[in-house]
């Protein structure tokens, strides 16, 4: 006869688990008690416990990516009533909802072209202007491309247009134009803000700094084509870190030293297989270099170069922001490319090594490097 | 060929798809914007003949795919032969399985250029 149900039976067990995350907290422990609460089914408690893990590990990569998908798998479910409410009954409030699920979710471009199909349908709802106006300056920030910050002028000031009282969309306006230096139309947003909310100290602050500066010279399109090719803006983004670099400061990512990353591509030298590496970082150029004695000299380097060079260009042009990764595949074998704050990693590889393999000891490489600085970003962003 | 495309942009996180020849003519498309077809079109044979040419240079020959990754997507090219399969992705997605759908949709529409030269060749 069996003493206890399989329910009691589970309980116990996350009791057990939880106990033991408690008085032994490390990672692990509160990732398996909250993997354990969500093969239950009880995805709120999978959830409180990772929460509660963070608090002690605010770092862990395990924790933070057992966040992320238990909020992934929640936001699904939210695209899916939301989906079927839009059918039966289109509304500019659901399609925003549902944009801005979809952003949570991470997918910008879902996000976007629901605005768009809402900015079809209701032309005179000023909130997908706004949503697409937030994406393109968030791209801007991140990636200074002179499209983003056209698309979400144009969008924001749509938005303003339909709604004078659209406090958010003038305050992102009125900052995009005062990090470009268009202090003259940054103004008048300023001066509305500071009408509706006399109180606002930080408003009061942007007026006066704005107010301060030389009136800008030159078109709005030419500001922006300036920030894409100095690859910085000319004033800081008031109020947030910029992460490509505005504000007149160079990235916030601190430099690396050719030498720390000499010794770090010592660590790919280890991959089996491996018959050719390159390594470069922008300011110093070509780093480390294993070629492959069967091919032509420096056939590799020249082949990783134009090939990472092609990429980043493409994907911009692409309207997908920079290169990040990318792999291809042939007769000749595998190569794994990798660009990084402007470290290029190319891999050529005979076909039996998986292209997992490689790519983790390519994330290695690159956490010697960055990783301080990328666990302090993340947890920051967190 | 259409209707390979099509069901290959029914699979989450393909945002849109297109088979182009290596003069950069879109021989068949099926894009959320129809307006980008063009410029996809131009662009990816762009990046493919500059990776085709960069391999070449190194006395590395004959890529059969290409991934992409960028910040805000995924760009996947398979080689057919005389055009490639151009698709693109969210980045967010679960690439393993999707990938594979891919590389079914690639070898159909090889399959299908082979059966249509052959046609031709009998037609002649």
């Amino acid at each position: 006869m069996k003493l206890f149900s399989k329910d009691v039976l589970a309980r116990l067990r996350l009791f057990r688990l939880r106990r033991q995350a408690r008085k032994h907290p490390s990672p692990a422990a509160w990732a398996a008690l909250s993997e354990r609460c969500l093969a239950m089914g009880k995805v709120e408690a999978g959830y409180a416990s990772v929460e509660e893990g963070l608090r002690d590990f605010p770092t862990s990569e395990r924790l933070h990516a057992l966040r992320r998908l238990i909020q992934k798998e929640s936001l699904r479910e939210r695209v899916k009533s939301l989906r079927q409410s839009l059918r039966r009954r289109p509304d500019p409030y659901l399609y925003a909802r549902l944009a801005n699920v979809f952003r949570q979710l991470g997918e910008l471009s879902k996000a976007e072209s629901i605005a768009e199909e809402c900015k079809t349908r209701f032309p005179c709802d000023e909130n997908p202007y706004l949503i697409i106006g937030e994406i393109r300056t968030e791209r801007f920030k991140q990636e200074l491309m002179a499209r983003d910050g056209r698309l979400a002028v144009e969008n924001l000031e749509r938005a303003v247009s339909l709604n004078p009282d659209n406090l958010k969309g003038r305050m992102q306006l009125a900052e995009l134009y005062a990090a470009l230096g268009a202090n003259s139309r940054a103004l008048p947003h300023l001066l509305h803000l500071a009408e509706a909310t006399p109180d606002d100290e930080r408003i009061r602050g942007l007026i006066a700094e704005v107010g301060s500066r030389p009136v800008e010279e030159g078109e709005l399109g030419a500001l922006l084509r300036a920030a894409e090719r100095r690859r910085r803006t000319p004033y800081p983004f008031p109020g947030g870190e910029c992460p490509a670099g505005g504000g007149g400061t160079p990235a916030a990512v601190p430099a690396a030293d050719p030498a720390a990353i000499r010794r770090a591509a010592a660590g790919l030298f280890g991959i089996r297989n491996l018959k050719a590496l390159y390594v470069a970082y922008e300011p110093a150029g070509p780093i480390e270099v294993k070629e492959d004695p069967s091919l032509q000299a420096d056939g590799f380097s020249r082949s990783a170069a134009k090939i990472l060079k092609a990429a980043e260009a493409s994907s911009r042009k692409m309207d997908m922001g920079g290169f990040a990764q990318g792999f291809l595949e042939g007769s000749f074998g595998r190569i794994v490319l990798r660009r990084t704050q402007g470290l290029e990693v190319a891999l050529l590889l005979e076909a039996s090594v998986p292209i997992d393999v490689a790519a983790r000891e390519v994330d290695t490489f690159f956490d010697r490097i960055f990783g301080s600085h990328r666990i302090a970003a993340r947890a920051r962003r967190s | 060929m259409q209707d390979v495309l099509d069901k290959l942009n029914q699979e989450m996180g393909v945002r849109g798809s297109l088979v182009v020849t290596d003069d950069g003519v879109v021989a068949a498309a099926s894009l959320v914007r129809e307006e980008d077809r063009d410029l996809l079109g131009a662009l990816a044979t762009d990046i493919s003949l500059k990776v085709r040419s960069a391999l070449r240079e190194g006395g590395l020959e004959g890529h059969s795919r290409l991934v992409l990754d960028a910040e805000y997507g995924r760009i996947v090219l398979y080689d057919l032969e005389v055009a490639s399969l151009v698709v693109v992705l969210d980045r967010t997605i679960n690439a393993d399985a999707t990938m594979i759908e891919i590389e079914s949709a690639a070898s159909r529409i090889r399959r299908l250029g082979r059966l249509f030269a052959a046609a031709q060749a009998g037609e002649e």
